[in-house]
């Protein structure tokens, strides 16, 4: 899953993107706020973290850029605790609100309601028949065996389960495995599907030819 | 402090029953003269009359007629004859007509001064004293006063006193008194509930605002709108003002609380993601860590310097010397300086004195230099300089630092304004540390970005005083 932080302080960003790849996202960090938004006009991604204090342009302001044409999930990140701002910025369009300093596991927990959330599931568990991922735990149960995967293997398997029938684009998937800005092996997204089948069933993952793959659900 | 309104009532009544007290003193003078007066007139005028009416070749025997006419129930007249009395027997009984009868007396003497008649009291401890010469005296006999008139009748060789007692007159006199006294006396509890009440509904205003200010809650900050009398606007205006005042100072404080909160939070946000990380095993996160609690350290001083400055209204400005303060202090960061290969040098004059608190002066000097170092890269340059311009003192502060955004240049001295994308500690406070400090000193502090980059900070004392 590929996340957008804005953050404008250096040691905080730095911080929080090391944790959040280490949970197996991919992070795209900016410290300004019409940075981000350009990049939300041209990537893809799954959900966002919002510092309100910007150097360029108030968070406020960034959110309500945002939400003119973006359900993006959104989450604000402040150290401004009066209750008016909260309300502010929950009525503005935000979906959570978390106060620093805060603590990662609750914001991992919280990043993952939210995407949750936009898909309309209540449970952390995905289970599709055989395959079954706990976000929380990031363990992937197969045939009721737990199965070891590499970051970016997870990664793509977890997206392709939270989306199973639909076709995925390679371009999109790629952008799943490498933060803007990052060096893209051109065959990366085949090396880890070849994986992922070896582990699971050949039948797993589809190749939907010159377009991308998909998770059949029949096959599970 | 005593309430107005009881002094109000307190001194009113006091003056109020005073000047009833001192009218009815002023009534019994005046009515005791004129009285005094007017019954002198009676005397001296009955006793011509009776004069007038002395039959020159009187008799014993006439004397003895008239004794029984001037006898009164136990208090016969007496007739005299070589100064003994002669009993008279009389056959007339004697007759009061009024009380007050026993209080006037008729007498009279020979040319040689011995009683010849003497009416009712006047015989009751001896004959009265004779008198000596015309006109009015007073008169001490029997206990008693006697106002008393003597006149000397030529044609009968007769003296002639008319007497009346002082109990007469002090009983007029009283009783008129105390006539004008009672319907005042009875006044005087109405006279003093009005007073009471009016002053009551004067002061009415002022306990209204006073119980507005009183009973408003610690956090109400909002204008006195009670309309008030004149006299009670200017406090109600210097209130408001005040009010004012203290909802800018609580907004400030606001303000700045809120600012403090975020500039500590964010860093020990960071601390604590790094040391979660240390934890997961990034080697990198621990050193990253310490640059946290780095920060946050310098944030908690600088608050502490700031807080401090807050507090501390005015300063003893005199003439201080800066070359030694900064001299000391750059030897001081010099060590930090080697570390980092920065070159610190110190130009200009080696005597410039300032008039300004030598502790802020060194607050001030530390925090420029402070920055300077913070913002310049390794192997740059922080160059200080003491001159003078347009003949006032002057401090410059020169690096090789990044410089400022042009649109931050203004803003930087406001509390918390960092310039973005720093990898440094700062705490966003040193500026406008240096900010505070320069306007209590009266000095002018000048921001401006050096080619091709750096910062040229100026401090020039006097600028806007002198």
């Amino acid at each position: 899953m590929r996340l957008l932080l804005i953050e404008d302080d250096p040691l905080l960003g730095d911080g929080i993107k090391t944790a959040l790849e280490r949970e197996g996202y991919t992070v795209d960090w900016f410290t300004k706020g019409r940075e981000a938004l350009s990049a939300v006009s041209s990537e893809a991604f799954t959900a966002m973290i919002l510092d309100l204090g910007l150097p360029d342009m108030d968070g406020m302001q960034v959110l309500h850029q945002l939400r003119k044409d973006s359900a993006l999930p959104l989450l604000i990140l402040t150290a401004r605790d009066a209750i008016e701002e909260r309300i502010r910025g929950l009525d503005a369009g935000a979906d959570d609100y978390v106060l620093k300093p805060f603590d990662l596991q609750e914001l991992l927990a919280r990043l993952r309601v939210l995407t949750r959330r936009a898909e309309g599931r209540a449970s952390q568990l995905i289970t599709l028949g055989a395959l079954s991922i706990d976000e929380a735990q990031h363990c992937v149960l197969w045939r009721g065996k737990e199965v070891k995967l590499g970051r970016r293997e997870y990664a793509l398997l977890l997206e392709l389960a939270r989306h199973p029938n639909k076709v995925l684009s390679r371009p999109r998937l790629e952008n799943l495995l490498y933060g803007w800005g990052e060096e893209v092996e051109s065959n990366a997204v085949e090396v880890h599907i070849h994986h992922l089948r070896k582990k699971f069933n050949k039948g797993l993952i589809i190749n939907v030819r010159g377009i991308g793959y998909r998770l059949d659900s029949e096959t599970v | 402090m005593i309430s107005i309104r009881r002094y109000l009532v307190r001194t009113l009544a006091l003056v109020i029953v005073i000047a009833v007290g001192l009218s009815a003193i002023a009534a019994y003078l005046i009515t005791d003269h004129e009285l005094e007066e007017i019954l002198d007139t009676q005397l001296s005028l009955h006793s011509r009359i009776v004069a007038s009416q002395l039959d020159p070749d009187a008799t014993q025997n006439d004397y003895a007629r008239l004794a029984t006419r001037m006898s009164l129930p136990e208090h016969p007249a007496r007739q005299y004859s070589e100064g003994e009395a002669i009993i008279t027997a009389d056959n007339i009984a004697p007759t009061l007509y009024h009380e007050e009868e026993l209080k006037l007396v008729l007498g009279f003497w020979d040319a040689q001064g011995a009683p010849k008649l003497l009416g009712g009291r006047w015989n009751d401890a001896g004959p009265f004293p004779t008198p000596h010469e015309e006109g009015f005296r007073w008169e001490n006999y029997d206990g008693h006063r006697w106002r008393v008139f003597s006149m000397f009748d030529v044609a009968s060789d007769t003296w002639i006193s008319m007497g009346l007692r002082s109990s007469f007159h002090q009983e007029v006199v009283e009783r008129m008194t105390w006539n004008n006294l009672w319907p005042m006396l009875l006044l005087l509890p109405l006279l003093l509930w009005l007073m009471n009440r009016i002053i009551r509904r004067g002061i009415e205003p002022v306990q209204v605002l006073s119980n507005q200010v009183q009973g408003r809650s610690a956090h109400d900050l909002s204008r006195i709108e009670q309309p008030v009398p004149q006299e009670l606007g200017g406090l109600r205006s210097s209130l408001n003002d005040f009010i004012a005042r203290l909802e800018e100072t609580l907004k400030r404080e606001r303000r700045f609380t809120a600012d403090a909160a975020h500039e500590l939070r964010t860093p020990l946000a960071a601390l604590k993601i790094h040391l979660d990380n240390a934890k997961a095993g990034g080697e990198q996160s621990l050193q990253k860590a310490y640059i946290g609690v780095e920060r946050l350290q310098r944030v908690v001083e600088q608050l502490l310097v700031l807080a401090r400055l807050d507090q501390v209204a005015a300063t003893s400005a005199k003439a201080v010397d800066l070359y030694p303060i900064v001299a000391e202090l750059m030897a001081e960061l010099w060590p930090i300086a080697e570390q980092r290969n920065q070159h610190l040098v110190l130009t200009g004059l080696t005597r410039l004195e300032v008039d300004a608190d030598g502790v802020e002066l060194g607050i001030l000097v530390r925090n420029l230099l402070d920055n300077a170092l913070r913002y310049t890269p390794e192997g740059g340059r922080v160059e200080v300089e003491l001159t003078h311009w347009q003949g006032l003192p002057q401090l410059i502060v020169r690096d090789t630092g990044p410089g400022l955004p042009a649109e931050l240049l203004d803003k930087v001295t406001e509390r918390f304004r960092r310039a973005s994308g720093q990898e440094t500690t700062g705490s966003g406070l040193g500026l406008s540390i240096v900010a505070e400090l320069a306007q209590r000193q009266h000095a002018v502090l000048t921001l401006t970005n050096r080619e091709p980059s750096g910062l040229n900070v100026s401090i020039r004392w006097g600028g806007n005083s002198r």
